[in-house]
């Protein structure tokens, strides 16, 4: 037996299909880590963007360089993504084509006159002749060695035909004839660099689905797509905070210009004066959501898209943008302190967290109707701040969402939403009770500080006790005489226990 | 963030641009390892499919290394200059702090 034929068969029959596994498997690992790389080489395009560090016309020149790097890195993440489908074919056929060629191999010596011979004469005029004339029809023995034969060389045709397309992939980058750019400028003259003129609006949620859009997109165009649409993107979670600091900065430019308006002035105005006060202590400050119409604002101290420690300040009652947020800014402040006390080098990202409508008259205060929305746009923010991350290929921070009063029912209801709440510990101060007990809140770590001479505590109006056993959270310590609004005290032991929280190193107890 | 950096203002924090730059150069020596990751997977798809389609496969993964490494060589150079920069801004200043001190002393 010889011929192309069984030439074909013995190099399919003779494949060595686990290394060619484990060649595709590693090409595919490096596929999959050419996205965070890019997303690490944005971090410092947009360092270089910022000014910060380095401004100038160099430093201009310098980010643009880099930003290119980074465009044409997307276009051959997307080139090597369609070439590993290719090879990830060419696995897939390779198994059942070496299969097939030893079973039709093994079984060749059953077949009269040899495998390249019944594999010509396959055909109509021989099947009918076969069933004609009684006798000449091949044995099962040789028929299934032929069948096997033409499944295997099918296979083996389709592994040519993935390799082939697996080079023709990366013709978009400059690969042809199997033969990749030498230089940089050689790759880089096949992408386009330039800003494109729009960017697709993206999915509204969930946040996963957000932020895999966003990864996706080269740098100029999310620079694009904040100058485009900063009112849809900066409220967006599972943007990076980056991105919404860059698109809510906007609104707030804009809102400054634009004719006063008395129901939204009030807030643009002390958000802006608050951000240039911290900016000029020299702390990084992120507009995480600015809805002046809403009067809703989400501002963050530190970066929330790459530091160790996250923690999130929901506060209660009678708290709006306008009055209160220099001084939530303040306990922030104290609370991003007492954590890098109780945990040196690590770096800590606060968010004054006023994304709902913090109850102002009775038929608010008293009921849960204002925690309902509010639990689950919290729910929704926190999922949003860990996509974020992802989106910049950050690893995951230790989240901790601190509620004060009225803002520890919030919590309690954004439980409630569906879906796992996306935080690490939750920390309950001066709380007017929970529905159900600590597990309830779907985080690993519940922490409470319940003053005894708290009047919203003792009140109990909206359930248990979370200093009760019953409800099975860790007491953090508090002050003889504290009252309500004295859990972030400086002078008190209850925020170096928050801070030992936040920072992750005290364990319930 | 704000962006594009002013052009009119000259600035420079050398420490914190040297730690750009380090983490530049990082960047470089990473994918400089997978693309001999990817040298090495395409040396196995040529021996482990041989004859034509190992020769297209090997020369597609050749091509992915090849790929990674022309970004990770302009990685590694734009490290140097943005380094080269830190030193060339330092030098400059240390000279002109020089002719300054030097201004100072000569008797008038």
């Amino acid at each position: 037996m010889t011929g192309p034929v069984t030439a074909r068969l013995r190099a399919a029959a003779a494949w060595d299909v686990p290394r060619l596994r484990g060649a595709v498997a590693a090409l595919g690992a490096v596929a999959e880590r050419l996205p965070t790389w890019r997303a690490r080489l944005e971090g410092i395009a947009r360092a270089l963007d910022s000014g910060e560090v380095w401004a100038g016309p160099a430093a201009v020149s310098a980010a643009g360089a880099v930003r290119e790097v980074s465009v044409v890195t997307w276009a051959v993440e997307r080139s090597l993504g369609s070439s590993l489908t290719a090879f990830d074919r060419l696995a897939a056929e390779a198994a059942p084509a070496q299969e097939l060629a030893r079973e039709a191999l093994g079984r060749s010596d059953e077949v009269p006159g040899g495998l390249p011979a019944a594999l010509a004469g396959r055909g109509r005029l021989a099947e009918a002749v076969g069933a004609l004339v009684p006798g000449t029809e091949l044995s099962p023995a040789a028929s299934a060695a032929v069948v096997a034969a033409e499944a295997a060389l099918r296979h083996a045709a389709a592994v040519g035909s993935a390799a082939e397309d697996a080079g023709a992939a990366l013709t978009g980058v400059g690969v042809h004839d199997a033969t990749a750019p030498t230089d940089f400028p050689a790759p880089a003259s096949w992408v386009p660099t330039a800003e494109p003129v729009c960017v697709t609006a993206g999915p509204p949620g969930p946040p996963e689905a957000v932020a895999l859009w966003w990864a996706a997109l080269p740098l100029p165009a999310q620079l694009a797509a904040l100058r485009a649409d900063p009112a849809g993107l900066g409220g967006r979670d599972g943007l990076p905070a980056w991105a919404r600091d860059v698109a809510n900065r906007q609104m707030l430019a804009a809102a400054l210009g634009a004719p006063p308006d008395e129901r939204t002035a009030a807030t643009a105005r002390v958000v802006a004066r608050r951000i240039e006060l911290e900016e000029a202590a020299g702390r990084e400050v992120q507009v995480h959501l600015l809805d002046l119409a809403a009067d809703r604002v989400v501002l963050g101290l530190g970066d929330l898209d790459t530091a160790d420690a996250v923690a999130v300040l929901v506060p209660g009652i009678h708290n709006t943008p306008a009055d209160d947020l220099g001084a939530l800014v303040g306990d922030a402040r104290d609370v991003d302190r007492a954590a890098r006390l109780a945990a040196s080098g690590i770096t800590v990202a606060t968010a004054v967290w006023l994304g709902y409508d913090s109850p102002t008259h009775p038929g608010q205060i008293l009921t849960r109707r204002s925690a309902v929305e509010g639990g689950r746009e919290l729910a929704d923010s926190l999922a949003g701040m860990r996509a974020g991350r992802r989106a910049v290929a950050a690893p995951d921070a230790r989240t901790t969402v601190l509620a004060h009063s009225y803002g520890t029912v919030v919590v309690d209801e954004a439980a409630d939403v569906p879906g796992v709440l996306d935080a690490d510990a939750v920390v309950l101060l001066g709380s007017p009770g929970m529905e159900e007990d600590a597990a309830a809140l779907e985080v690993p770590e519940v922490h409470d500080a319940a003053a005894a001479g708290d009047l919203v505590v003792a009140s109990r109006w909206f359930g248990t006790w979370t200093g009760a056993a019953a409800f099975h959270s860790s007491e953090l310590p508090v002050a003889p005489d504290a009252g309500h609004s004295d859990y972030y005290d400086p002078e008190g032991p209850t925020l170096p226990a928050v801070g030992e929280v936040v920072a992750g190193v005290r364990r319930p107890g | 963030m704000t962006s594009p950096s002013p052009a009119d203002l000259v600035l420079v924090r050398p420490e914190a641009l040297t730690a750009l730059a380090g983490e530049l150069t990082g960047l470089a020596t990473d994918l400089l390892d997978d693309a001999d990751r990817c040298r090495a997977a395409a040396g196995s798809l040529s021996t482990a499919l041989d004859g034509e389609e190992g020769w297209s496969a090997g020369a597609a993964g050749t091509a992915w290394a090849e790929l990674g490494e022309v970004l990770a060589r302009r990685t590694a150079a734009l490290a140097q200059t943005v380094d080269g920069a830190v030193r060339s801004y330092l030098d400059a200043d240390a000279r002109r702090a020089g002719w300054i001190e030097r201004r100072r002393e000569t008797p008038r």
